[in-house]
Formats: structure tokens, C-alpha cells, sequence
């Protein structure tokens, strides 16, 4: 899935007056392109990843999921978009505390009408591909930190997306399970010609992206190659 | 639409002691509801079974008397006026009402017979099958007869003490004998005792009767209209009114007691409703985090606002039947009260179909109300604020 930012500016309302947390952000990421957003704390970049992802709109400006306008789409269209072409990994996992593993990775599916037989084959699937096929009926609080991860970026292919948000997917984790999971991440992207947006502030990290951006007080700096 | 069962099944379980409160709050609610409301149900049943048990075209009244089909407790609807037999000759000579086929004089007291008061009836033993018929007499019964001291006696009442052919009833200080049992039914009728009208009014030294009851040649409303309208021209001072009038002044006579019965059990519906408001309120709360998850991974928020409706009418549907349940069970023990202090004859409580169904459709007016604030914030509830959330 090809993404075009179109001066995106994104100012949040608060008690201190109107702050601009996105400044004229202009980019494209190709279809297949794996990339890195980087800056500092209250940069902007979980702001950014937001509005891509139809979790927030922009203020001003437009972003485009292949041909489509997603900042003037209704909400209606974009719980579709949200639900069937992007997949989203949080820094905190956002697992669902009252399912199992595999109910949480069958849930986007459930959502988008997945018949029963073929949720469950294809979440076991998806556990077998984040090496947790023997943890499908656990608990998720009963798992580490880097297996919760596992979990989630489980649940966000579940729908077989176009693109993938990572909102500092090992911010949580210690260097080890950090790693491991940046290798499930990079595999995917190797295998399945995902789109895949992941920020984070942590350059040995983002080194495993096509292409490193840099954020800074809301403006996209530079670009590295 | 079935994830939002499964995750309210979840959730309902998650916090399993303050969901049992909340069904604890409504099964209270429901069943003192059921429990009161019975009790003019009960009246209800009994008053259009009394009513339309009767054959009756015009009923006659004294100027000041309540329109009612029998007091339920002896003295209601009572009056110290009596009608002079005089008028009865009246209505009975065909030359004034031609329309008139049958008169008959009526005058009731209250009895206490043994721990319960009832109504003795005296009215005319060759009116008594006329204006009753649906009264049947068991095998071996025949009718008292119009001077000697005899008794006819409901069913349920003869059941209840244990009443036979022959057994002897003391009345106003006098020795009655049973000479007649009714089947047992279920309207008022059923649990009173009857003489004739001449031992009534001799009993009682009176010196009238209370009601007149008339029947028509041509039993229709438009025939009671005319016939009501005219006793009413010739005697401007009575209280006339057609078998339509008088099925009207006692069903308005329920449902004061059916509203006012409703309005006491309203207050435990409120109090109810409260406490699933704040239970519902509460878990929304705790779970906003999670309701912004699961609006970012494609939740819609139709489905959002459903799962909190299905969580709080899952609690308040489980309440209900346990409080349908209990409900029955209070209505027996309010019944047995009622019957005590009231020194009843009869069973008053009546659970029915449509007592039951109030009661579901109150848990369920319960849940969706307590749910809706909760369903509106989840609902409009910006995604990264929800996400964002402590
Ligand atoms: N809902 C909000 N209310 C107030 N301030 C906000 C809100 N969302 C974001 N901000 C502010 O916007 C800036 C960028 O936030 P964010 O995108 O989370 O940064 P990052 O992810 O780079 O740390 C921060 O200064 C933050 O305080
Ligand atoms: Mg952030």
C-alpha cells in the first residue's frame, strides 16, 4: 500500500492554548517500503503515525492510503480502513486482558465476518509465524512482555493488511526481546510485501528500516538513505 | 455482533462480585415489583371474573354508594342507605319498564366466621341461579329456601373450613344450616355465604335492600342505555348505572390500586437503576484504554456502544429472572399477610402472564437506561484520548 502525506499540520486544543504538533509534513512511502521514524520525545511521531493509521485526522492537509483520501473519508469508512488495511503495534501491546492469545489474534477477524474454521487456522497460523503456537490458549497477562508483543503483531496481520504501524513496538522490552521481535518484524516484511511504518527512538532499531525520518518539534527533518 | 456477547460474557465474569451486586440491585427491584403488583393483579383477575360471572343488564345503587362489585375487605363500598322494596315492586310491575325482565334485591354484611370475615349475600333464592349462572351447585346441594335458617356457601369458602352438606353456621348469633356447596372458582363469589333476602334483612333489621340487579329482555348496550336512563328520569335521586358504567367505575377503582402499588415498587426500580447506572459507569471507566484498542484495530462504534447495552442488559435479564423467581415467592408470603391482617377469605396475589412480562420488560428498560451514558461516552469517545487514558 503506497502512503502520500500532503502538508499534514496537526494542532491539538489544551488548557495552555492551541499547540502545533504536526508542521506541513509532506512524504510518500512506496508500496513494500519499510520505514523508520525517529525523534525525540514529544517529537510528533506517535501524533504522525495517527493520523496515517485513521486514529486522528489532520488539522489541515491530506493523506492519501493508495488513491484514497482518507483525512475526508467518514468515520464509518475509516473503522472499515482501520479494520481490514492497516494493522496497528503499540508500544504497550493493547492486548485484550479478557482473552486468550488466540482469541485476541482471531479478534480483528471475528470483527471483519471471518468464518469460525478459517479465523481459527489462520490464527494459528499467525501464532505458529511469532513462535507462540504453544501459548494459543493462555491467558495474555500470563505471557512476558515480548511474547505480549508477539501476540499483537499477530493480531495486526490478522486481517491481512496493506500496511503496518509500529508505535515503538520494543520501547517495553529489553534488548534481547527487542531484538527478537524487530527479527519477526523484519521477516514479515521480507515475506509478505507489507508497507510498514515503525517509529522509535532507538537507532539500532531502525536500522533495520529501508529509510530513516527524522522528526523534530513536528517537522519531518531529514531523510537518511 | 456475536463479539460483543463474548466480550460482555467476559467482562461480566471479570469482575464477578460487582456484577452479582448489580443483579442482586435489580432481582430486589423486580421481585418487590412482581410481589406488590400481584396484588392488584390479583384484585384485577378477581373483579372481572366477579363481574362478568354475574348476569347483570342494570345495577341500581343509593344515591351515595361507591360503585364497586363486592368490597374485597367487608366494609368498602358500603353505604347506610338502603332502596326501599317498594322501588323493586316498581321496577318489577312491566307497566313503568317494560324492557324489565327480572329484579333482584340484593343486601350483603360482613360476617366474621371463625378467624375470617366474608360477605353474607341475601338475595332471592329463586334469583340466585338467574343472576349467577355461572355458580353451579354440586351433586347433593340444593338451594336455601326463603324463611328457613339455611346457607348456601361458596366453594373455595366451604373448602377452606372445611364446610359439608348439613354443617351448621352460626350467622348474626343464629343457627344456619348448609343446604348447598358451589364448585370452586375464582371469583369473589366463590367465597362468600348467601340467604335469602328475607333472613338477611330480618337479621340485620334493615329496611331495604342495597343493590337492585336487573335483567333485560334484550340483553344489549344500547337496551341498558334506554332502560338505565329512564329509572333514572323516574328516580333522579339513585345511582343507576349499566352493567358498561358500572365494569368502568371498578376498573377504575384497580388501576388506582394497580398505579399506586406501581409507584411504591418504582421506587426500588429507581434505586436499582441507579446502582446498574453507576456499575455500568464504573466498568466503562475502568475500560476505556480498552475500548480505544479496540476502536483502533477496526471496532466500529456501532459495536462498541452494543457491547456496553449487551453487558448491562445481560445483568439486568439475569436479575430479572432470579427476580421473577423471588417475586413469586414474595407474593405468596405478602399474600398470606395481606390475608391475615385483612382477615381475608380469599387468596388475593395473582401472578400473571402479563405481570411477568412487566417485569422483563422493566429489567430490560433497566439495563438499556443504565447502559446508555456509558454507550454514549464509549461511543463519541475520541480514539487517542481513549488510548491515552489512565
Ligand atoms: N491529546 C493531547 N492533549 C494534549 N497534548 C497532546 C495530546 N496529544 C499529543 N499532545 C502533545 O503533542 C506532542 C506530541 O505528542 P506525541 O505524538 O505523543 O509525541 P511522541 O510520540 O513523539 O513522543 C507532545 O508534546 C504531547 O504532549
Ligand atoms: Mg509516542
Amino acid at each position: 500500500m503506497k502512503i502520500t502525506l500532503q502538508g499534514v499540520y496537526r494542532y491539538i486544543e489544551s488548557e495552555a492554548g492551541s499547540i502545533r504538533v504536526l508542521e506541513n509534513i509532506n512524504m510518500t512511502v512506496e508500496q513494500g517500503e519499510f520505514i523508520a521514524i525517529m525523534g525525540p520525545s514529544g517529537s510528533g511521531k506517535s501524533t504522525l503515525l495517527y493520523q496515517i493509521g485513521c486514529l486522528d485526522s489532520p488539522s489541515f492537509g491530506h493523506i492519501f492510503l493508495d488513491e484514497v483520501d482518507i483525512s475526508t473519508e467518514p468515520e464509518s469508512i475509516r473503522e472499515q480502513i482501520r479494520l481490514h488495511h492497516i494493522g496497528f503495534i503499540f508500544q504497550n501491546y493493547n492486548l485484550l486482558p479478557t482473552l486468550t492469545v488466540i482469541e485476541n489474534v482471531m479478534l480483528p477477524m471475528q470483527l471483519a465476518n471471518t468464518f469460525g474454521k478459517e479465523r481459527r487456522a489462520r490464527a494459528a497460523a499467525l501464532l505458529r509465524l511469532v513462535n507462540l503456537e504453544n501459548k494459543a490458549e493462555e491467558k495474555v497477562m500470563a505471557l512476558s512482555g515480548g511474547q505480549q508483543q508477539r501476540v499483537a503483531i499477530a493480531r495486526a496481520m490478522a486481517n491481512n493488511p496493506g500496511t503496518i504501524l509500529a508505535d515503538e513496538p520494543t520501547g517495553n522490552l529489553d534488548g534481547k526481546s527487542g531484538k527478537e521481535i524487530m527479527e519477526v518484524i523484519h521477516s514479515i516484511h521480507e515475506n509478505q510485501k507489507i508497507t510498514l511504518i515503525m517509529v522509535t527512538h532507538d537507532p539500532k532499531i531502525a536500522s533495520y528500516a529501508d529509510k530513516i525520518y527524522y522528526l523534530d518539534d513536528g517537522k519531518l527533518r531529514s531523510t537518511v538513505f | 455482533m456475536l463479539i460483543a456477547f463474548q466480550l460482555a460474557v467476559k467482562n461480566v465474569y471479570r469482575k464477578r462480585e460487582r456484577s452479582l451486586l448489580t443483579i442482586i440491585g435489580v432481582l430486589l427491584a423486580v421481585g418487590s415489583f412482581i410481589s406488590l403488583l400481584s396484588l392488584a393483579e390479583g384484585l384485577y383477575a378477581r373483579f372481572a371474573k366477579e363481574i362478568s360471572g354475574r348476569k347483570v343488564d342494570v345495577y341500581v345503587l343509593p344515591p351515595d354508594a361507591a360503585a364497586l362489585p363486592t368490597g374485597p375487605v367487608g366494609t368498602i363500598g358500603f353505604t347506610s342507605d338502603v332502596l326501599s322494596l317498594e322501588l323493586v315492586k316498581k321496577l318489577e310491575g312491566k307497566e313503568q319498564f317494560p324492557d324489565i325482565s327480572s329484579v333482584c334485591p340484593i343486601y350483603r354484611f360482613p360476617q366474621k366466621i371463625g378467624n375470617q370475615t366474608i360477605l353474607v349475600w341475601g338475595l332471592g333464592e329463586d334469583k340466585f341461579p338467574l343472576f349467577f349462572p355461572r355458580f353451579n351447585l354440586k351433586p347433593g346441594s340444593r338451594m336455601y329456601s326463603a324463611d328457613a335458617p339455611e346457607v348456601v356457601v361458596g366453594g373455595n369458602f366451604a373448602m377452606a373450613r372445611g364446610i359439608n352438606i348439613d354443617t351448621p353456621i352460626v350467622i348474626e348469633g343464629q343457627p344456619f344450616t348448609t343446604v348447598g356447596i358451589g364448585k370452586p372458582g375464582e371469583s369473589f363469589a366463590d367465597h362468600f355465604c348467601y340467604i335469602s333476602l328475607e333472613n338477611a334483612i330480618k337479621l340485620k333489621n334493615a329496611k331495604g335492600a342495597q343493590e337492585i340487579w336487573i335483567q333485560l329482555e334484550k340483553s344489549v348496550p344500547a337496551t341498558r342505555k334506554q332502560v338505565a336512563d329512564a329509572i333514572k328520569t323516574a328516580y333522579p335521586h339513585l345511582n343507576v348505572k349499566t352493567r358498561e358504567e358500572y365494569l368502568g367505575s371498578a376498573n377504575e377503582y384497580v388501576s388506582y390500586a394497580w398505579l399506586m402499588q406501581f409507584a411504591i415498587a418504582a421506587i426500588g426500580v429507581l434505586i436499582a437503576l441507579t446502582a446498574a447506572m453507576n456499575t455500568m459507569l464504573m466498568s466503562t471507566y475502568e475500560r476505556v484504554k480498552e475500548f480505544g484498542t479496540l476502536r483502533s484495530i477496526g471496532t466500529s462504534r456501532f459495536t462498541v456502544f452494543f457491547m456496553i447495552q449487551v453487558e448491562s442488559l445481560m445483568l439486568c435479564f439475569i436479575g430479572g429472572i432470579g427476580g421473577v423467581v423471588l417475586g413469586i415467592m414474595g407474593s405468596q408470603l405478602l399474600n398470606d399477610a395481606v390475608m391475615a391482617v385483612l382477615q381475608l377469605s380469599f387468596p388475593l396475589a395473582k401472578i400473571t402472564p402479563s405481570l411477568i412480562a412487566y417485569a422483563f420488560l422493566l429489567s430490560g428498560f433497566v439495563g438499556i437506561v443504565a447502559a446508555i451514558i456509558p454507550a454514549i461516552i464509549v461511543y463519541k469517545m475520541n480514539i487517542i484520548d481513549a488510548l491515552r487514558w489512565e
